[in-house]
């Protein structure tokens, strides 16, 4: 009988102690206060802002378009609000009703005097980050690099990112964590990129003054990207000063850059056009030889943004990228012995990115966030040449006309419904109209056929829902993905005996399939979850798993993908890649978070890798399948990272443990490269060291120093000879079986800005040198028989010091 | 104005320049395989066929096989395979036979290799195609056009070996796929860098797309393998280099072996 009686006593002091609190908090009223949070001189939105509630362990980070949303409990509260390079701020807000407050952060200049500032901001510590594998980047650590020419470069950049590496010097892309290049959703303000490069792969197309922050995802990619298998880059464009005119730009040796940005109505509507040529062309005319005068080869980028504040709920965004490379050669015929003349040729050679993204965030409420983006990408390559037909016959002039392209049409809603304080939902859906145009050739040859391989289009549409929350310690993101793909016609498909090796000998039947039609489908469900827990403020694990499904692959079968390699969906013959990740990681920021460490694990399998056959004949190749292998692969490997972010003497430190290797699964054993057995792949590199340093040296002047060392990539080496006919020829080992040795780098530069504020013009010098100690790193490492003398050699791209010198301004 | 543009070339070409190609060194392991390779050609010949071993790069001299046994076996549409040739008369690996044979075309013809451990190397089955005709020939900028007969119904490799007298006597051979003229009534193959009145011989093949690949795998590494110390940026855009394996299967461990064994449906044509 007691205990009932203590029992409900007991009871009763819980409701009084325990719920009591609760019903009070449940029946407190709650509102939200919501804005955007942006640069105070430029008006431009801070992306990745963080706004912290003083005294409570609530936050949140303002979005991709600087919107933030946090719902509290009716009460007076301070919150602090930083962002990297930026003076942090502290509002306190009366919170007794919805309130839309916009927040104006100002750049902190004292950092350029850059002794003892402590501020949190400016840090890049993982330890509150909820994600695994995430490096973000803004415009101006991306600057502070030495860079080849002195031109800062995005692609350089992410390689100086742990889990990130290369095939080699001037190669295009970049490979993450065991992925192919292809494997990488690049995104220009949410446009994808088909091909990032410039000058077959010396520099990126992106235009870092243009550019506002970039982030990569390596792992526990969220739930709204998908695509690609292996990362994501996102690179988000500058909105435009809606306050001043202003402009900024560079002179160096191998080209030049302008942006200018201001405003069209105050504070409404803003614009920003950017350009970039290199011109080392313009000079071609005072070259003495009428080769060289007469030709021109040169890339060019013109980045553009309008940016329209309809009202306060409203916003309208319109950006464009267009860029190209170009080579115009002229080839004069030469006279004859007999008195003819050859033929003049002209080559016009063209590959072009080309993407406009149309945004419009609406806000619902307080608490729902919209942005609803539509987008076109294509890029296109284009190979001419126009002959006089010379001394020839009609018809013989060998003129033709060669394009091709990828298309997509992109139309994106998505959603954030910030529930309360420590949960938000994001939601939407990514429908993608891929087109692909592999080639259509025109000739001018008689006795040459017109070309038109089928052009391939495909559909993918995937919802998502993101669910995020945190508890104390805790955190999670946890999203589903759901991906649907399908291959449409019209297109005429082969069907091949299955007891060979696909060939076109083997083709059993075509059937042809209409506009429209479905040839084949595939669905996947691509879970991901990042988890998070807090040990303390500075000390927290993570865990993290992502599915990714990629229904689209370069087909390339060269070291370095060349710009008219060309793309193809998954449909009856090619499977869509899978690719599964598991990454760990621990985090640790030292008091003041002065420094910054974090260590990642990660486990990747791949499912369906398109490899080739030996000596794959992809030229205009119909039956494309009959040249590729189904293959899996997997990669692991362990990332440490250091970061220094205060003081005169910043830096970042990392190092990367990995294994990247293939294996082709051809049910015909004799197809199988290396026999079967697992090969690494091109770009597996065990080791990576990056290290990145900037010293102040006063208030005018600024070291940066760059150093790199690689594991040589795996290579084919020739193994022995024999002889056909009396032709003497080379035999090689298994694919990869051997390792150009290891590659080292140090750059270094300097910077110098005479920091007058009170001049409009500021101008600033940069100079250096990239490669510092001349060191001769092999690309490849190649063979001759010549008169059946065997010679091997190594081919350096870069085999010298480069100068550089650049001027930079703004005004 | 010639100093800024000294020191711009100067900086610009230097990017060109930085690349550089310095002679090294391998260091790898040699395992010595077998080589097979034959052509069985249309109309009425003896067959011959090479059997070596592969020997280290810095070795000047082809090793032989002599005591190995090959065997020609063919088949038609509706017929048992059977053995046409099988008694070979060995000189230095080359296994020429005594008799000739005269090749039908639609049949299948293949070799079994037997090498005296008793290894069976065995060729996939390869059809004689119909002969494809070159009707007719002129010279385009130091160019052979050879204008051919291409059938449209069919998907053609072909194989063009030219015996030319230049300074000395030479010969060459090409292999071409009829993507870009498929049934085109004015198709043609040209051969560079052959001048206006050249005496020639052509033997026109039209062959299996794997003896095509097989041939144009033998083009690549003469290119590759042919290039000067000087040659710039090599291996940058260049795929992986691959071994001259054909249509040749040791039987032993399923592997495809080095070498290839052809069937030629040879059409000649003359200056």
């Amino acid at each position: 009988m007691i205990f009932p009686t203590l029992g409900s006593s007991v009871n009763g002091f819980l409701a009084n102690s325990l719920l009591k609190p609760y019903e009070f908090q449940s029946t407190q009223q709650h509102y939200t206060v919501s804005g955007t949070i942006k640069d105070a001189a430029s008006g431009e939105t801070l992306l990745g802002a963080n706004l912290i509630v003083k005294g409570l362990s609530k936050g949140v980070s303002s979005n991709e378009y600087g919107f933030y949303s946090i719902t509290l409990p009716q009460n007076t509260y301070t919150f602090q609000v930083s962002y990297l390079g930026y003076v942090t701020q502290d509002i306190e807000i009366n919170l007794s009703e919805n309130k839309k407050i916009d927040i104006s952060l100002s750049v902190d200049t004292n950092q350029l005097d850059a002794v003892e500032i402590v501020v949190e901001s400016n840090s890049k510590s993982q330890v509150k980050s909820l994600l695994t594998g995430v490096s973000t980047l803004k415009t101006k650590e991306i600057k502070e690099i030495p860079a080849l020419l002195g031109e800062p470069d995005i692609t350089r950049v992410v390689l100086t990112q742990s889990g990130v590496s290369t095939i080699g010097e001037g190669a295009s892309g970049f490979n993450v964590r065991g992925g192919n290049i292809d494997q990488n959703l690049i995104l220009l303000d949410e446009a994808p990129i088909y091909n990032s490069s410039h000058a077959w792969g010396f520099f990126s197309i992106f235009n870092s003054d243009a550019i506002k922050n970039l982030t990569l995802y390596k792992g526990g990619i969220p739930a709204r990207f998908g695509g690609r298998a292996s990362s994501v880059l996102d690179i988000r464009q500058r909105e435009g000063n809606d306050k001043q005119f202003k402009g900024e730009g560079g002179i160096g040796v191998l080209f030049s850059r302008l942006t200018l940005e201001g405003p069209i109505k105050k504070e409404k509507l803003s614009f920003l056009a950017s350009g970039r040529r290199s011109y080392f062309d313009l000079f071609f005319p005072l070259s003495g030889d009428k080769e060289i005068k007469n030709n021109k080869v040169y890339f060019y980028d013109f980045n553009t943004k309008l940016s329209w504040a309809i009202n306060e709920n409203n916003k309208l965004f319109v950006s464009g990228y267009f860029g190209a490379d170009v080579m115009k050669l002229n080839f004069k015929g030469e006279l004859q012995e007999d008195g003819t003349k050859e033929q003049d040729e002209k080559v016009d050679f063209k590959w072009r990115n080309a993407t406009t993204t149309l945004r419009w965030n609406h806000i619902f409420s307080p608490k729902l966030f919209m942005n609803m983006s539509g987008i076109y990408s294509r890029y296109n390559y284009s190979l001419s040449s126009e002959n006089d037909s010379g001394g020839g016959p009609t018809g013989s002039s060998g003129s033709f006309l060669w394009k091709s392209s990828v298309e997509n049409f992109i139309f994106k809603p998505d959603f954030t419904f910030y529930k309360d304080s420590d949960t938000k939902i994001r939601f939407g859906l990514n429908s993608t109209l891929y087109k692909f145009s592999p080639a259509k050739v025109e000739s001018g040859e008689l006795g040459v056929n017109n070309i038109a391989l089928d052009v391939e289009k495909g559909l993918e549409i995937a919802p998502y829902i993101e669910y995020e929350k945190k508890w104390n310690q805790f955190s999670m993101n946890a999203g589903l993905r759901y991906s649907w793909f399908s291959n449409l016609g019209p297109q005429d498909v082969s069907t091949y005996d299955p007891n060979f090796p696909k060939s076109i000998g083997t083709i059993t039947k075509t059937t042809s399939y209409g506009s429209g039609d479905v040839t084949k489908s595939y669905t996947g469900f691509e879970p991901r979850l990042a988890l998070s827990y807090s040990m303390n403020d500075r000390n927290s694990v993570k865990l993290g798993f992502n599915r990714m499904y990629q229904y689209i692959h370069l087909i390339s079968n060269t070291f370095a993908s060349l710009p008219f390699d060309i793309w193809k969906p998954s449909g009856i013959h090619i499977k869509p890649l899978i690719v599964n990740q598991l990454s760990v990681g621990y985090a640790y920021d030292t008091e003041n978070r002065n420094y910054n460490f974090s260590v990642e694990g990660y486990f990747k399998t791949f499912q369906n890798i398109v490899e080739y056959k030996d000596g794959a004949d992809l030229f205009l190749n119909k039956n494309l399948e009959t040249q590729l292998l189904p293959a899996k692969g997997d990669s692991y490997g362990i990332e440490l990272a250091a970061y220094k972010t205060k003081g005169k003497f910043t830096g970042h430190f990392n190092y990367t443990y990995s294994v990247t290797r293939r294996k082709t699964t051809s049910p015909f054993q004799s197809e199988n490269i290396s026999n079967g057995d697992y090969f690494p792949s091109n770009f597996d590199r065990p080791h990576i060291l990056n290290l990145t340093s900037n010293y102040k040296l006063n208030k005018k002047w600024n070291m940066g120093l760059f150093f790199t060392y690689q594991t040589g990539r795996p290579t084919t080496y020739p193994t022995g000879k024999l002889y056909i006919d009396g032709t003497s020829y080379l035999t090689y080992s298994d694919r990869n079986k051997y390792r150009n040795p290891d590659t080292h780098r140090l750059d270094m530069s300097f910077s110098y800005a005479a920091n007058n504020p009170n001049k409009k013009w500021q101008g600033s010098w940069s100079f250096g040198v990239y490669n510092l100690y001349g060191r001769k790193n092999a690309f490849s490492t190649y063979s001759t028989l010549n008169a059946d003398q065997f010679k091997a050699y190594k081919f350096s791209v870069i085999g010298s010091q480069i100068p550089f010198i650049a001027y930079n301004f703004k005004f | 104005m010639n100093h800024l543009k000294n020191i711009y070339i100067i900086l610009v070409c230097s990017l060109v320049f930085f690349t550089c190609t310095e002679e090294t060194t391998l260091e790898t392991d040699f395992e010595p395989q077998t080589i097979i390779f034959g052509n069985l050609s249309s109309g009425t010949h003896n067959l011959s066929v090479n059997v070596s071993q592969t020997v280290p790069v810095d070795s000047k001299q082809s090793i032989p096989v002599n005591d190995a046994k090959v065997v020609l076996y063919t088949k038609s549409t509706n017929e048992e395979p059977s053995a046409v040739l099988n008694d070979f008369i060995i000189i230095d690996g080359v296994y020429v036979s005594t008799q000739p044979i005269t090749a039908v075309v639609g049949n299948y013809y293949w070799i079994e290799v037997t090498l005296a451990d008793g290894t069976l190397f065995r060729s996939s089955e390869e059809k004689l195609l119909d002969i494809v005709a070159v009707e007719n020939h002129s010279f385009i900028d130091d160019n052979l056009r050879l204008e051919i007969s291409d059938p449209e119904s069919e998907v053609n490799f072909y194989i063009t070996t030219i015996y030319y007298n230049s300074e000395s006597e030479s010969s060459m051979f090409t292999v071409t796929s009829d993507a870009l003229f498929n049934g085109n009534d004015d198709a043609f193959i040209e051969i560079e860098n052959i001048f206006d009145n050249t005496q020639f011989d052509i033997e026109f093949s039209n062959v299996s797309f794997n003896t095509y690949k097989f041939f144009e795998k033998l083009l690549v590494q003469m290119d590759t393998n042919s290039i000067g110390d000087d040659s710039g940026p090599v291996g940058l855009f260049s795929s992986p280099p691959v071994n001259l394996k054909g249509n040749i299967i040791n039987t032993s461990n399923n592997k495809t072996a080095i070498g290839h064994f052809g069937v030629l449906a040879v059409a000649e044509y003359s200056e």
